[in-house]
């Protein structure tokens, strides 16, 4: 409850997000910003809803968690029911292991593409006063039309390589108990090759570094802003490979505080509940994360690009590698804290997804037919994947009679829920404290702070129902000074995954 | 009444060689009525006199803009909250570029637009709308929205009729 003192900004839910969320800012009788909040709103309990199913169902039923990430989820679940089915990580057949790897780095491809040039771009590339009602992807495509065409042929190339190895672009199925369902032809493989009936890897790799080219000089010229929007010290959290490598399907757990020290140096993924608690808030349903040992207050983390490129030491394939050691040259800093740095990363992530597609798809080894092993049934399984926004876990505990009974699922926004509200209040203090007027712009660098998270509400509290936009304003004494209302759909599409 | 006007010669399921009527089926078949949309697609589809083709989308997307510009003439089948008289809508749409929401999830106005822009592509474009009321975490149909989809079906088989 905002005090009697303080004036309440209500965004609600922020634009060009996955799901409903809505955003509260309270303004004191000085009209400073005195708090801050993003919060959410709806929740229906997917952990409960898996409560009873064959655990083999699994892997299939929690896609449903979400249209725009469902083979993070997947994934995750399958690595987690594998261990159910008596077989780790290793276990698996390298076949099985390599196409998984290739379902999910295409699956972080066409995200971060999506993220990147239909959900990020407005923000980049138009003009802060640019009108709300342009400021979205149609807006891109009047300034830019070459950069709007390459980004839906990127997205398309990550779902085309989904909908090879799942049959499906969305809600396919790859995984199943200690392996993968199908073989991989080499008609299949040639289609991503050969640039005939798609532009190739090759292609991608390409049209990737120059967008990273693009952003690269887009930092230059607005070094300003963008190091100083929602630049605020935190934790960082993400997956690391055997020799501290970015990794996004199978690593262990490194964390990393504001000033590069490790707070959690390289556990095992499947131990998470040693190192991890959650806590709750009155006024929203969204969990909070953060590290036992060093408490609620201190231990919350980022996830997604930024963090995982401040937690690794390196990447293992060679462009990207190049281009996160500009990444670091250009910032001057390790780790990097600031916000917008996000979309930089992200694109790094890209180069380097379609650099590990490469290398899995010049790889003989995926077309062999070895694709499940058998194990002994086991009671309990944990699957830690990176999802394109951030360390996602999922954990399983099954009966004798295969049933699940109990699950808890972290999925990446909850991670980033604590860094989330931190974003909105420095970017609420700067743009709305003693302002005499709240304008348009002001509300959407709010926004900016929040899209760049990239956040995934639908995935974070599986909300249910329409996403109106409404904004609210209240004057100190909360009264409701005035209010707006956006909508997410002109025909009332009621849900939109 | 929002049925298509014979006389502007508006039936999307009229006078269409098989490429080139796409049909877009929106929705969840794992949230009750949210699947109005796809079972409307699957009804098509299993009808024998029917030239077309049917994908089925949880929620359109940029690339779709890409997909409809191969086609003449495209049908936008969505579930919609909220009562419409005939339980169902059928209209032609207009491609729209104004618009101020999610880009996670566009509408069918605004893949058009999309298209247009990007491919100058134009074609000619219908919504229909079937009205749902229920919208659980379940599979199945609500008995409204069954009934809607069953009268929006059968002016989907008149419109077939007149095509003959």
């Amino acid at each position: 409850m905002p005090n009697q003192k303080t004036t309440k900004i209500t965004i609600d839910p922020v634009t060009r997000v996955e799901g409903h969320g809505r955003v509260t800012i309270h303004l004191d009788e000085q009209g400073e910003v005195s708090e801050a909040r993003f919060h959410i709103v709806e929740f229906r309990g997917f952990e409960r809803f898996i409560q009873g199913h064959p655990y083999w169902e699994v892997p299939v039923l929690v896609q449903r968690l979400c249209g725009i990430c469902p083979v993070s989820h997947h994934l995750a679940a399958a690595k987690a029911i594998d261990q159910l089915h008596g077989l780790m990580p290793e276990d698996l057949s390298p076949t099985a292991t390599k196409l998984r790897r290739l379902l999910h780095y295409g699956q972080v491809f066409q995200s971060h593409a999506l993220h990147f040039f239909y959900l990020a771009s407005p923000d980049l590339l138009l003009k802060g006063d640019t009108p709300v009602t342009e400021r979205n992807i149609v807006g891109v495509v009047m300034a830019n039309k070459d950069l709007a065409k390459r980004g839906i042929m990127m997205r398309k190339f990550g779902q085309e390589i989904i909908k090879a190895i799942t049959g499906k672009r969305i809600h396919g199925v790859a995984a199943v108990p200690g392996g993968n369902y199908k073989t991989f032809t080499p008609e299949e493989r040639w289609f991503f090759l050969d640039g005939k009936a798609i532009p190739s890897v090759d292609t991608m790799i390409e049209w990737t570094q120059e967008t990273l080219q693009m952003l690269r000089q887009y930092h230059e010229t607005n070094r300003a802003w963008l190091d100083s929007f929602a630049d605020y010290p935190s934790g960082h959290l993400g997956l690391v490979g055997a020799q501290g490598e970015l990794e996004l399907y199978d690593g262990q757990l490194r964390a990393i505080d504001a000033s590069g020290q490790r707070t959690l140096n390289d556990v095992p993924a499947q131990d998470y509940r040693k190192y991890f608690g959650e806590a709750v808030e009155p006024w929203t349903y969204l969990k909070f994360p953060y590290l036992k040992h060093l408490g609620r207050a201190d231990g919350w983390n980022r996830v997604g690009p930024l963090a995982r490129l401040n937690v690794c030491s390196h990447i293992g394939t060679p462009l990207a590698e190049q281009e996160r050691q500009r990444f670091f040259g250009f910032s001057g800093h390790s780790p990097v804290n600031r916000t917008l740095y996000y979309h930089w990363a992200r694109l790094i992530e890209m180069l380097h997804c379609a650099e590990v597609a490469r290398q899995l798809l010049n790889d003989p080894e995926i077309l062999s037919d070895d694709l499940v092993r058998e194990g002994q049934r086991q009671e309990e399984g944990v699957g830690v994947v990176e999802a394109p926004r951030g360390t996602l876990m999922h954990h399983y505990r099954a009966d004798e009679k295969g049933q699940v009974t109990w699950c808890n699922l972290i999925v990446s926004t909850t991670h980033n829920n604590e860094p989330m509200n931190r974003a909105v209040r420095e970017v609420a203090r700067r743009e709305l404290s003693r302002q005499k007027e709240i304008t348009e712009p002001m509300l959407n660098q709010v926004e900016i702070a929040i899209r760049a998270y990239d956040p995934c509400l639908s995935c974070a509290t599986h909300a249910i129902g329409d996403m109106p936009l409404r904004i609210e304003l209240f004057s100190h004494d909360g009264q409701l000074m005035g209010q707006r209302t956006k909508n997410s759909s002109l025909y009332n599409n009621p849900l939109g995954v | 009444m929002t049925r298509l006007n014979p006389e502007l010669h508006m039936n999307p399921l009229e006078s269409n060689p098989a490429n080139e009527l796409l049909l877009i089926a929106i929705g969840n078949d794992a949230r009750q009525d949210d699947g109005l949309g796809w079972a409307f697609g699957q009804a098509m589809e299993a009808d024998e006199d029917f030239r077309g083709t049917v994908v089925y989308r949880y929620q359109l997307q940029v690339e779709d803009a890409l997909l409809i510009a191969d086609y003449c003439t495209v049908l936008f089948v969505d579930a919609c909250k909220g009562e419409l008289p005939m339980g169902f809508e059928f209209t032609p749409l207009k491609a729209d570029a104004n618009f101020g929401f999610t880009t996670h999830q566009l509408s069918p106005a605004t893949v058009l637009a999309l298209s247009k822009q990007l491919y100058g592509a134009k074609p000619q474009a219908f919504l229909l709308k079937i009205a749902g009321t229920a919208w659980a975490l379940e599979r199945g149909l609500s008995k409204a929205g069954a009934r809607n989809l069953a009268s929006a079906l059968k002016e989907a088989e008149a419109l077939q009729g007149a095509k003959e």
